[in-house]
């Protein structure tokens, strides 16, 4: 009977193996002196990264991710809170926020703040999306 | 000899201009994050252990919207003052001659934690100013909280003052109030800041917050010690020690004991009565662009000539505040600083080629 159950765990922990290992990657960025520490990031198509954000500054920030043109919408548009949109978050001073994101498209992609002058700044990476 | 002459000057100015250039009050805070700022005037004067530290804030004209500085001290202040209408302007006449208008200006100026601690408030006509005692994150995070809109530079800035003093001075200019007060464009609000502390210093590095590195900053910067004071870095056309860099974009215009009409001018303003009956003049004009305005000025009035690494905001020490200014030299001054060292260069050796065997 004890044999039988601990085939039986072995079994169980065998096919939960593979859904742990193709959990979402974390990735840490943190924001500091208006720059972001991870100014290139590499990823595979279709993986999904949990991005930690941890906002050191006392000054509010933005991590967006979009393509080129993306960005460049942001940068003229005067929306201030990102939360709950896909690949987007705002963090106010001293804030840590985790946002989850699948990467579907090959590529390349930039993650940016555009509060008023950040973009200018530098406050901006790269991702690359490997095929 | 004139080759000689030629090769002096070459070597020298290729030495000068490595061992000196570039540079380092209140950084302007607007709606959107930055504010145009002319020219700033300051008075940093030491006596007694205390400084009084006098600066003013012009009214420009808007007629709605709140403006906003954050202005690092070297210490708290024992009193926050409306300053005397007079002093700024008094020290801007010595400097320079009238205008034919007969106005002058008193430009003014600068314009994890836990909790900024809030050591003092009070309002001085159209102006809401508040000493914060806190890291950068802070006070920062106080600025913000406060409707300070901080430009993006602002955490680094603030760290590079939190590091020496978590003394900030956040001032908040209410247009819609000066309005109302009656107050003109051009009309300025002085204030007085006594403040204990064993040496002054005079941040620079905040008026380049939020500018654009091309921009230029101008200030007027006047001292009054007991003494000629030792500066680091030492302004154009001070008196250099060796080892010690020097900073192009600070031009010492004056260095004199203080005329007798100027000290009795100063004395019968108001919150000026503390002045003795001799001090030291010292004018010194900042033109520099925003991008290398790293430091600040320390000053070190006890006449031992050692002003502070760290109140001029280099604790590494000299070398790096060398590295520093030698870093932010514009590249046509790098370039002609090399090529009057190469011009030097090749000038000895023509001259060691054609010396006889």
């Amino acid at each position: 009977m004890n044999v039988a159950r601990a085939v039986a765990a072995l079994l169980l922990g065998a096919a939960l193996l593979p859904a742990c290992t193709s959990g979402p990657r974390d990735i840490t960025v943190d924001m500091r002196f208006s720059h972001y520490t991870q100014a290139a990031i590499r990823v595979h198509k279709g993986e999904t990264v949990r991005f930690k954000l941890v906002n050191q500054d006392p000054i509010t920030h933005e991590f967006i991710i979009g393509d080129a043109a993306a960005q460049e919408a942001h940068e003229h548009s005067s929306n201030g809170d990102h939360n709950g949109k896909p690949g987007q978050a705002s963090l106010a001073p001293g804030e840590t926020r985790f946002i989850s994101f699948t990467f579907t498209t090959p590529g390349s992609l930039i993650f940016a703040c555009h509060r008023p002058g950040h973009y200018a700044y530098g406050m901006r990476g790269t991702i690359s999306i490997s095929a | 000899m004139a080759r000689r002459l030629f090769l002096g000057c070459a070597i020298a100015l290729g030495v000068t201009l490595i061992a000196s250039p570039a540079f380092a009050c209140g950084g302007l805070i607007g709606p959107n994050g930055a504010v145009n700022l002319a020219r700033t005037t300051t008075l940093a004067a030491y006596h007694n252990g205390i400084e009084h530290y006098v600066t003013a804030f012009t009214f420009t004209g808007a007629t709605k919207g709140q403006f906003g500085s954050i202005t690092p001290l070297p210490g708290i202040p024992s009193k926050v003052e409306r300053g005397g209408d007079w002093t700024l302007q008094r020290l801007e006449r010595e400097v320079a001659p009238p205008v034919p208008r007969g106005l002058f200006f008193a430009e003014a100026a600068p314009t994890a934690a836990g909790s900024a601690e809030v050591i003092l408030q009070t309002t001085i006509d159209a102006l809401d100013i508040t000493v914060l005692k806190g890291g950068a994150l802070a006070v920062g995070t106080w600025a913000e909280q406060h409707g300070f809109n901080l430009p993006p530079d602002a955490p680094a800035v603030l760290d590079f003052y939190a590091r020496r003093s978590q003394i900030f001075m956040a001032a908040r200019f209410d247009a819609a109030k000066a309005v109302a007060r009656g107050q003109r464009a051009g009309d300025g609000t002085p204030i007085h800041l006594t403040i204990p502390t064993k040496n002054p210093w005079v941040p620079l590095r905040i008026l380049a917050l939020g500018k654009q590195s091309s921009e230029v900053i101008g200030a007027d910067v006047f001292l009054l010690t007991d003494g000629t004071p030792g500066m680091l870095p030492t302004p154009l056309g001070g008196q250099n020690v060796a080892g010690r860099p020097i900073a192009t974009g600070l031009e010492l215009v004056r260095s004199e004991r203080a005329s007798k009409s100027l000290m009795t001018d100063l004395k019968i303003d108001k919150g000026m009565g503390w002045m003795p009956s001799s001090m030291w003049l010292t004018f010194i004009r900042v033109n520099a662009p925003a991008s290398t305005l790293g430091y600040d000025l320390a000053i070190d009035a006890t006449g031992k000539n050692q002003p502070s690494l760290q109140a001029a905001g280099f604790p590494s020490g000299l070398a790096q505040a060398a590295r520093h200014i030698r870093d932010s030299l514009p590249m046509w001054l790098a370039m002609t600083a090399a090529g009057a060292m190469l011009g030097g260069l090749l000038t000895a050796v023509l001259r060691r080629r054609v010396r006889p065997a």
